[in-house]
């Protein structure tokens, strides 16, 4: 197993220094990630889910440990490594008055590192190859439209489009569902899963919501408290190991569907599973 | 009774015709316009260029500011008695290269830039009182003087808009990666 895992971290702390202070952000975070794994990483805000993928990118680096990504070990998003990794981070709103159009910015993902200008041919097959990459996501229609001009939806599929563009061999996506109705979560995690299924792509996936990713996910890392978990999502989603997680009363239910709704409990309340399935 | 009214021109008074050909050509025999109008149209094409990078990432304030450090540049070479140009050139690119430096810092700093603006344009003006030498040159420093430009100030306009220019056809598509989406850039390892 261990010679098939992409990403590897052990003893890993995080955190960030400044002049006044020095945060920890998690400590001791130990995990190995399988090729072709489809995992969700979950947690409260500012736990660190961003910072953990700003670790496996190299774009922060850690105040201890160890991060080896395919095999290469973590010193600095170079290209040799980071190439095979696509990236759609946490956004809010992109430039609404950009006039570029789709087609443009998946092409960004073929030859954004290339200096100077393309020839006429490789300028026309790199349009070809984002567009192919526009129709696997379904979003050919959109491959002449400026990007401000669509919505949110429709601009994380062109976002997820360029990250796929470059053939990677692991996806991290953060938060690609925050602009995302229920109908469209379920639509682009499924889409999510086909696309990686069929290139054997490694996907990690920040999510606030669990529900969408339930039928999907292998396994899911929590980071929470300063720590960072890995279990199967029917292992971390129990009242037990979430209250040891938040240090704090936590209780878990689940409908009949299977879904998990996550409340917070008064301190002092009793915690247990909630198992409504009838069962 | 009658009223007699006569207008008198002298000879050499330029006389507009109404006909744009025409008058752009008499405009044109003045060097002092055709100089104008040569550096006018370089800046023209260079600040289009760099205007749709600067209007991508936001920073139209700094690149602002930097036209003021430009200028207290200038007004301190001019008070050593150097060329205002080498002034501009040190004082803005050492500008531009410090902004490169903080990187994501000056984003929406429009308070600090705006601090450190005003203060170059104070330095400026304190440059500009120090110096003893004619105060029409002082003068268009502050404020420009787009007829004054001489030929040689033309060429190397001309000379600083093609190195941007080269350099801009060089980093076209990774500065647009940059200023588009950073943070997928910066993961690519721009």
């Amino acid at each position: 197993m261990e010679a098939q895992s992409v990403i590897t971290a052990s003893n890993l702390s995080a955190g960030y220094s400044s002049r006044d202070s020095n945060k920890i952000v998690f400590e001791n975070a130990n995990f190995s990630i399988a090729r072709g794994e489809f995992v969700g990483v979950l947690g409260p805000n500012g736990a660190g889910k961003t910072t953990l993928f700003k670790l496996l990118l190299g774009i922060l680096k850690p105040i201890s440990g160890e991060i080896t990504v395919l095999g290469e070990k973590c010193q600095s998003s170079c290209c040799q490594t980071n190439c095979k990794i696509g990236y759609v981070p946490q956004r809010h709103t992109f430039n609404s008055e950009s006039m570029i159009e789709a087609l443009e910015i998946v092409r960004l993902g073929i030859n954004g590192r290339k200096m100077g200008f393309s020839l006429p041919s490789t300028s026309r097959r790199e349009r070809v190859e984002a567009f192919e990459m526009l129709k696997i996501v379904g979003a050919q229609d959109l491959a002449h439209r400026p990007l401000g001009a669509l919505s949110g939806g429709e601009q994380q599929r062109i976002f997820l489009a360029q990250a796929l563009v470059g053939n990677p061999d692991i996806l991290f996506l953060d938060e690609p569902l925050a602009s995302l109705d229920i109908r469209r979560e379920n639509e682009f995690v499924r889409l999510i899963k086909k696309t990686a299924e069929a290139r054997n792509i490694t996907v990690l996936l920040i999510a606030h919501n669990i529900n969408p990713l339930l039928p999907v996910i292998n396994r899911v890392i929590y980071v929470a408290n300063g720590r960072v978990l890995v279990g199967d999502a029917d292992h971390v989603f129990t009242s037990a190991f979430l209250t040891k997680l938040y240090n704090s009363p936590v209780e878990v239910l689940r409908d009949s569907h299977g879904r998990i709704a996550i409340i917070g409990a008064e301190e002092g309340g009793h915690h247990h599973d909630h198992d409504q399935t009838g069962e | 009774m009658a009223t007699i009214t006569t207008t008198i021109r002298p000879e050499n008074e330029l006389m507009l015709s109404f006909n744009i050909f025409s008058d752009l050509k008499t405009m044109l025999q003045y060097d002092f316009m055709l100089h104008a109008f040569e550096a006018g149209t370089i800046v023209a094409i260079v600040a289009g260029l760099i205007g749709y990078f600067i209007v991508l990432r936001r920073s139209s304030f700094a690149a602002h500011a930097l036209s003021h450090v430009g200028f207290t540049g200038a007004a301190g070479a001019v008070l050593i008695g150097l060329n205002p140009i080498f002034g501009l050139f040190l004082f803005t690119m050492s500008g531009a290269l410090f902004m490169g430096i903080l990187g994501r810092k000056v984003e929406g700093r429009d308070v600090q830039i705006g601090t450190v603006l005003a203060f170059m344009l104070g330095l400026g003006v304190l440059f500009i009182s120090l110096y003893k030498g004619y105060a029409t040159e002082a003068y268009s420093l502050l404020f420009g003087e787009i007829l004054g430009i001489s030929s040689s100030n033309v060429l190397i306009t001309l000379i600083a808009g093609i190195i941007i220019a080269i350099a801009l056809m060089i980093f076209y598509r990774p500065l647009l990666f940059v200023s588009l989406d950073e943070d997928v850039a910066e993961a690519k390892g721009l």
